[in-house]
């Protein structure tokens, strides 16, 4: 450990503001702890002298302080905007137009646009005219699994029949009927 | 979307609905009457993987993520459900 007066310490600090970084003063960053230098009493420095090197001292902990903090604020906030960066680009939802229900016997009268969304490690394919939704592992399968569940929801409600339909599914049928024709 | 309701989760609401399920090539269906009228259904997926995500049965039933999860887990009923449903008029 090396001893230096308090005076001579403080000259330090005092230079340090024009031309040295903290850590050249304190050494936390860079040097092992008994390498610091250690400011004690010399001859002819008063308590005034330790009062000031305390100070100075508290200003420099409370500038680290400071900086840590906000170090560790903005470790955060790249961490969420990489979080949000990646969920942008990996889960992007896009519109497809579905043009066909081949190979069921129905066509449509107009292409449709379903709605492909990621949801974890599948994909939700919706229709929400109709509000009617099919998943997948891959969008091109929850794309067909929707047309599937349109064929299927069509053809069980001319089935069932306007009258035995609660107000959802009937609401469901009339955007159906006004989209797909019967070739059957 | 964090994923919330499984294949597995989607039975149980079925039975505690109880559901007619209606089998067809690559889905089952939940069909869930009300006055021998049909006032919701929904997909189930044909895949031996329990915890294969069915997150669109919260839109089918109408209901938001925390009940669909009530629905399969226990505290919300047939009944509580059908209260929602009318509520919202899809009873008649």
């Amino acid at each position: 450990m090396q001893p230096i007066g308090l005076r001579s310490w403080l000259g330090k600090e005092q230079s340090f503001s024009r031309e040295f970084e903290p850590d050249m003063i304190f050494g936390a960053a860079c040097l092992p702890r008994h390498q610091l230098m250690q400011p004690t009493l010399g001859i002819g420095e008063s308590s005034d002298d330790l009062v000031e090197a305390m100070r100075v001292f508290a200003q420099d902990v409370s500038a680290r302080v400071d900086t840590d903090f906000r170090i560790s604020v903005l470790e955060k906030v790249v961490l969420e905007l990489r979080h949000v960066v990646n969920e942008l680009t990996t889960a992007q939802t896009i519109q497809v137009p579905i043009t066909s229900l081949a190979p069921e016997p129905y066509t449509l009268k107009h292409p449709i646009i379903a709605i492909v969304q990621p949801d974890w490690d599948q994909f939700i394919a919706t229709f929400f005219d109709a509000n009617i939704t099919a998943s997948g592992d891959t969008q091109n399968e929850a794309l067909d699994n929707l047309k599937a569940v349109l064929v299927s929801a069509f053809r069980r409600f001319r089935q069932l029949g306007e009258d035995r339909l609660g107000p959802g599914p009937r609401k469901q049928y009339a955007v159906l009927k006004s989209l797909i024709l019967c070739q059957e | 979307m964090a994923r919330i309701i499984t294949k597995e989760h989607a039975v149980k609401i079925a039975k505690k609905l109880k559901a007619k399920m209606r089998q067809e090539k690559a889905h089952a269906y939940a069909e869930i009457f009300y006055n021998e009228c049909l006032i919701a259904w929904f997909g189930i997926r044909r895949s031996s993987e329990k915890d294969k995500g069915h997150d669109h049965i919260q839109r089918d039933l109408h209901i938001n993520s925390h009940q669909a999860k009530l629905l399969a887990a226990c505290p919300l009923t047939r009944e509580d459900w059908l209260e929602i449903m009318s509520d919202k008029g899809f009873l008649r």
